[in-house]
């Protein structure tokens, strides 16, 4: 039996069973037109119904990302959609109102509009009306949509790489309505209050968590973000009419309570919301490039290559609006404003200020208010009568506010550089014959790349790897794994004393100490400390180190480093590393110096020399990469 | 004013899992500046990026869980207020903002009285909010009387 006749009677048992039990829409349900119609287009098997249902192609066949049972009309729908076709259009036709919001054409909305779509003849599915829908629908008055990217934040695993969601902008009086009030669907997992990063991190890599699709209104994901973990948020306008927008928030009702795997690689916020837009678009193909992980940046440049994204718009976070508001003053009015918070409003302070010309006196209280509400995050209480007092002085003077223009801010995500990085080159290990170096970093930047685009001074570098290609005297050619990071992180945030911040490091993975050694030891190490502004395109760093190895060893010891911007793009670093270690009981120190010649956006050359003495060795070594990020 | 029923309501529609009185939210009576270090920033810090727990979701309320007695558009602009005190109260001292703007769009203020509004809110700040203890309530209800001395805005003050 050929399957489309075996969907057939599938298909037609299904609706004769159902037909016995509703009277009223027994006339169509036994209009074999029906099957026909279905069977003639082989209409589940249109790329449009395998989005609006999620199925993804799988060895055999097809399966839906969504698990949950309750989400398809056939017991077998998630890996069969001609079945679920059937069961569906069976449910939509089986509606009564009566049934309301529970009716599967209310419950359903995308995937009915999609099917009715289908169907060469109107007035085939009883009209229902679904009051909590329509209510959904006219309270969101869809106008368009926004897509929303808070930054990149590296305190948290969730977020080390950026987020995305989308905002459905509302509509007033035939005018865009106020953002904030604006309704978000975002897709996240669903993580239990005080579930920690360790727990997160492993059910996440491993995909057990459960996730789904949520509305928020804009302003508390603007509060989560800007205020709360002071990200950046990037906000795309979308080329989608106001009618796409309501077929979107249809697409996001079709997984209201659904419950859809989350996997922090490739099925995560982003993948998802891909798969939701396609849902809604499916003359879209947004995830087909999308195998073994998903960068929320990519998913972003995905949408911006079929045209979906304009320009966007700066939504600057707590700790920038700071740090561009201090800039605009002069030293001992930068400090008069730090005053005013950590002296609680003193009538010194006050005076002084009322000395200052009306411009300076409202730039002033308006970065003290910001800067005490970045410390109200740890002193609340403490802070309440503080950022009221300046408000009551704010309120005396003139309206307006200081905000950075457009020629102030950083440049947008998508202008960094790829988040892969692939490199070529030569090495040279003192001592012995050059070698070729092979290396591969599938995410995502350090701190010598050309920072544009990325949150600066943070580095994130997972699974990155080296291979060492050698000849020897004897002509034997040896292929070597030298290096393997499963996670390299390091955040340099120079300290600001209105935001303060501790710079940190922490690295995991096998590295090879000597061209000679054997031994590839695995390592862990942090490091803990403070980075400096030492100059306008300059920073300086010290951590307190801590390693151990497989070698083995235990170290305890310091690392600094000076990281300058030379040119536009490029950046010079030297780094030194003073320990002890307390197995071998003898001190190690390393010195480095790295140069980043940036050649375009996706291309570089890296220098790179070294030394170290451990004990009575001293091991020098130099390479020259060619890096192609994409 | 009934089409336009607050967003933080939609939060509650989409999820499915409001717990009304359980969180922030009407008739909890926040306060400007409150602390917010315990429950409240917790709802915020779980709806970071991937991480939306079940229970933040139920908190954000929207307008469920307000007083069924007063009107609805009351009870948008409160439970808006009592999600953006600190916001709307740092616009009003600074005499413009989007916070301000979303409340103005809350009570229907026209475009052209909204330089006005603004104004107004920021000339009466103190009235408006006497102290760092000024609760959403109070706050509300002094917006309401100063904006009815205003012949021109006196057409926007809603009854609690």
């Amino acid at each position: 039996m050929k399957p489309g006749i075996g969907h057939t009677l599938w298909g037609a048992l299904a609706l004769l069973l159902v037909g016995s039990l509703a009277d009223a829409a027994a006339s169509t349900l036994f209009n074999t037109q029906w099957i026909n119609w279905i069977e003639q287009d082989r209409l589940y098997n249109r790329d449009g119904w395998r989005k609006v249902m999620y199925y993804e192609s799988v060895s055999g066949g097809w399966r839906s990302q969504v698990a949950e049972p309750a989400f398809f009309f056939s017991p077998i729908g998630r890996t069969d959609p001609a079945a679920e076709y059937f069961a569906t259009v069976r449910a939509f036709i089986s509606d009564t109102p009566d049934m309301g919001d529970d009716a599967a054409q209310c419950r359903y909305p995308r995937r009915f509009d999609w099917v009715s779509s289908q169907l060469p003849e109107d007035g085939v599915f009883p009209d229902i009306e679904c009051p909590a829908l329509s209510a959904f629908i006219e309270q969101a008055a869809p106008a368009g949509m926004t897509l929303i990217y808070p930054n990149a934040y590296l305190n948290n695993p969730a977020s080390m790489f950026g987020h995305t969601f989308v905002r459905v902008d509302g509509q007033a009086g035939g005018e865009t309505r106020n953002a904030l009030l604006a309704l978000t669907v975002s897709y996240g997992a669903d993580v239990q209050p005080n579930e920690n990063g360790f727990v997160y991190a492993f059910k996440g890599l491993t995909g057990l968590y459960p996730g789904s699709v949520r509305s928020h209104p804009y302003y508390r994901q603007v509060q989560n973000y800007n205020e709360l973990e002071s990200r950046d948020i990037w906000e795309y306008p979308m080329n989608l009419s106001s009618a796409q927008a309501e077929t979107f928030v249809k697409a996001g009702w079709d997984l209201k309570d659904v419950n859809i795997n989350y996997a922090y690689l490739l099925k995560n916020c982003s993948y998802r919301l891909l798969s939701l837009l396609e849902a809604a678009f499916p003359h879209y193909d947004l995830v087909d490039d999308f195998d073994v992980y998903a960068v929320p940046v990519d998913t972003l440049r995905k949408l911006d290559s079929v045209g979906l994204l304009q320009a966007p718009r700066f939504r600057p976070a707590i700790a920038s609006r700071i740090h561009f508001m201090a800039e605009a003053l002069t030293e001992d009015r930068l400090e008069l404003s730090q005053r005013l918070v950590d002296d609680a409003v003193s009538a010194a302070d006050t005076k002084t200020l009322a000395e200052l010309p009306a411009d300076q006196q409202r730039l002033v209280v308006d970065l003290a208010y910001e800067y005490s509400r970045f410390k109200a995050k740890k002193e609340s209480a403490a802070m309440a009568e503080v950022s009221y007092g300046l408000l009551r002085l704010r309120a005396q003077q003139p309206a307006g506010q200081l905000e950075p223009p457009p020629d102030a801010w950083p440049q947008e995500p998508m202008q960094g550089h790829g988040v892969r990085r692939a490199g070529i080159g030569l090495g040279y290990w003192a001592g012995n014959q050059p070698h070729a170096r092979f290396r591969f970093r599938p995410a995502y930047h350090d701190n010598y790349d050309r920072q544009a685009g990325f949150l600066e001074n943070a580095q994130v570098n997972a699974l990155q790897s080296e291979f060492r290609l050698s000849v020897d005297e004897r002509d034997q050619v040896d292929l070597a794994l030298d290096r393997l990071d499963l996670v390299d992180f390091r955040s340099l945030n120079p300290y600001h004393s209105m935001t303060p911040s501790l710079a940190w490091s922490g690295r995991l993975g096998w590295q090879r100490q000597s061209p000679d050694a054997a031994a590839l030891p695995f390592g862990a190490e942090i490091g803990l400390g403070r980075a400096a502004r030492s100059g306008a395109n300059s920073h300086v760093f010290l951590l307190a180190t801590l390693e151990a190895t497989t070698k083995p060893q235990v170290l305890i010891g310091l690392h600094g480093g000076w990281i300058v911007d030379v040119a536009s793009e490029d950046r010079f670093g030297i780094e030194a590393e003073v320990a002890h270690d307390f197995i071998a009981e003898g001190p190690t120190a390393t010195f480095s110096a790295t140069y980043n010649r940036v050649l375009s956006t996706n291309r570089a050359l890296r220098f790179q020399l070294a030394a170290k003495q451990q004990g009575d060795l001293l091991h020098s070594r130099g390479s020259l990469d060619f890096n192609w990020y994409f | 004013m009934k089409k336009l029923l607050l967003t933080a309501g939609l939060t509650v529609a989409l999820s499915g899992t409001a717990m009304a009185g359980s969180g922030p939210g009407c008739g909890l009576g926040s306060m400007i500046f409150a602390e917010k270090t315990g429950t409240f920033n917790h709802v915020l810090a779980s709806i970071t990026n991937g991480i939306y727990s079940n229970q933040a979701f139920g908190m954000s309320t929207g307008t469920l869980g307000c007083d069924s007695s007063q009107s609805i558009e009351y009870t948008q602009v409160a439970a808006y207020m009592d999600a953006n005190l600190d916001q709307v109260a740092v616009d009003m001292a600074r005499g413009e903002g989007e916070a301000l703007d979303g409340l103005a769009t809350l009570l229907e203020i026209q475009a052209t009285d909204r330089d006005a509004f603004a104004a107004t809110a920021q000339a009466n700040f103190t009235r408006i909010f006497p102290s760092a203890e000024t609760s959403r309530e109070s706050a509300v209800d002094s917006l309401m009387a100063v904006l009815r001395e205003q012949s021109s805005l006196a057409v926007y003050a809603l009854n609690a």
